[in-house]
């Protein structure tokens, strides 16, 4: 186990040699290395490095045996996915697929994700979620692998791709331009590397990776943080007048509802379920690789896992109303706590106890998380008679949200 | 439940001080941390509690009338005392007044 580690933590210090600044991220994306079929999207304006960060790592794993597509150029299906060979359609009659190098290589990248064409990228979707692809009827397995995309959002001639697009990437990184002292440090390393990506040595190869994968999966998170990360994603979730389905969206959509005050208000459109699947695998390389993961690492790592998969309010903000959402949503956990309300869920989950009940209705009001749990209780209570519809917090709920 | 549902919430359960008074069940709250990031809503809070508010303060119709509403009322009570002080002052002015001649009498 050492020497896989010792192997994960060469390519980053490698990739960090090459790439000035931006270290947290470089660290997050090592992580993100350590599940199946990583998929990651780096995301800043020109000039940042994008494009290098993408390289450094593909060549830390694949050396030069790995296929970069890119959004710039006018590519065609034939070279992301599959063409028919043409002789053999011509002569036989049969359509025999050759598939792509890009779809065969386990060590993919795309440049400049944002000019990728719709239809290149509703071909890329089914890929990045389950490892395969189809064309002319045929599937062809890919397996695991690693892909790293990126894009600059703020290019003029940007596609708008829908949100499950970027929903099947797992993290996204924002890379910040490089301070003083940092643009010291670049100029210091062109000189004495020449090409800073022709430098770069391949330190680990995929089987290797594949390996430290394997136990990293059996990393075992505790029950604490697990309820963290649910909790952190249900409260970016929810909303009782189900904004998920609603034509109109927040702030319109709260208005006079009875939750104006909760992180809900602060999201237009939540993250999906993916979000707590991929913090839960960063939680387990974050433990393996540097041998702990704490609460406010979840935090740090929610950022990196949600800024592509969500939609806020004051999205003109960027990250910093993300990190904004997160620090309110702490404090929400902080008052959950204080107010020792999952123990008293548990409680109710033991046994009815009517004054216990009086209370949770009374937390329910001001907590939707809580409440949605407390409202299954109520259904089992209601069955067996020990509450009347009347005085339930689902009824409760009703009146003054209008649901 | 999930499994791991329920032993999250049987760990926070077992972190919980509970005491029993006859039938009567206590829970103990834990120490509230003051708020540090405010929503755009904290205008009571701002208001009565002299808190720093947030970047925005929004607030509701009905909440403008009913401030309006204490206002006017303060503003009517105000006019009242003001009246009654006058008042008590004609009166306190008089009755120095009285006094004074009656110790020159």
């Amino acid at each position: 186990m050492k020497g896989l580690k010792a192997y994960v933590k060469r390519l980053e210090d490698e990739v960090k040699r090459r790439f000035v600044g931006n270290e947290e991220a470089v660290h997050v994306l090592t992580l993100n290395l350590l599940h199946e079929r990583s998929t990651a999207l780096i995301r800043a304006p020109r000039g940042r490095g994008k494009s290098t960060l993408m390289l450094l790592f593909l060549r830390g794993i694949f050396g030069d045996d790995f296929v970069v597509i890119s959004g710039a150029s006018e590519i065609k299906r034939g070279e992301v996915i599959a063409r028919l060979h043409i002789p053999s359609l011509e002569r036989e009659g049969v359509e025999r697929v050759i598939w792509s190098a890009f779809v065969k290589a386990p060590g993919k990248g795309i440049d400049e994700v944002n000019r990728l064409n719709p239809y290149t990228a509703s071909n890329i979707y089914h890929l990045l979620q389950f490892g395969e692809v189809w064309a002319y009827g045929q599937r062809y397995v890919v397996g695991d692998f690693v892909l790293f995309a990126n894009e600059n959002p703020g290019d003029p001639t940007t596609f708008t791709h829908p949100p499950p697009f970027y929903d099947r990437f797992d993290v996204s990184v924002q890379l910040s331009a490089l301070s003083l002292s940092e643009k010291f440090r670049l100029q210091k390393l062109t000189e004495s590397y020449g090409s800073i990506v022709e430098s770069m040595p391949q330190v680990i190869d995929f089987d290797t990776l594949r390996e430290a994968r394997r136990e990293v999966a059996e990393v075992e998170v505790d029950v604490d943080l697990r309820a963290l990360m649910n909790v952190l994603v249900r409260d970016l979730q929810a909303c009782v007048r189900n904004r998920d389905i609603s034509r109109v969206r927040p702030p319109a959509l709260c208005e006079g509802c009875h939750f104006v005050h909760g992180v809900c208000s602060m999201v237009r459109e939540g993250p999906s379920e993916r979000a707590t699947l991929v913090l839960l695998n960063l939680a387990k390389a974050k433990e393996w690789l540097d041998g702990s993961v704490t609460e406010d690492d979840i935090y740090r790592l929610a950022v990196y896992a949600l800024a592509h998969r969500m939609e806020l309010v004051r999205h003109d903000r960027g990250v910093e109303e993300l990190e904004r959402v997160l620090r309110r949503q702490r404090e929400l956990n902080e008052e959950r706590r204080a107010r020792r309300q999952w123990a008293i869920l548990e409680r109710l989950y033991r046994g009815f106890s009517r004054d216990l009940y009086k209370l949770a209705k009374e937390i329910a009001v001001e907590d939707l998380v809580f409440a949605e749990e407390l409202m299954k209780l109520e259904e089992e209570w209601l069955a067996k008679g020990l509450v009347r519809p009347e005085e339930t917090i689902r009824q409760r709920l009703m009146l003054d949200g209008e649901l | 439940m999930a499994d791991a549902f329920v032993e999250f919430l049987r760990r926070e359960a077992s972190r919980t001080k509970v005491r029993r008074i006859g039938s009567a069940l206590y829970i103990i709250e834990g120490e509230r941390t003051e708020r540090r990031y405010r929503l755009p809503t904290d205008f009571i809070d701002a208001i009565l509690l002299r808190r720093e508010p947030g970047e925005h303060v929004v607030v509701e119709k009905g909440l403008i009338r009913e401030l309006r509403y204490r206002i006017d009322e303060l503003e009517s009570e105000v006019k009242r005392l003001r009246l009654r002080s006058r008042v008590l002052e004609a009166l306190l002015a008089t009755c120095i007044v009285a006094l004074i001649l009656s110790l020159f009498r």
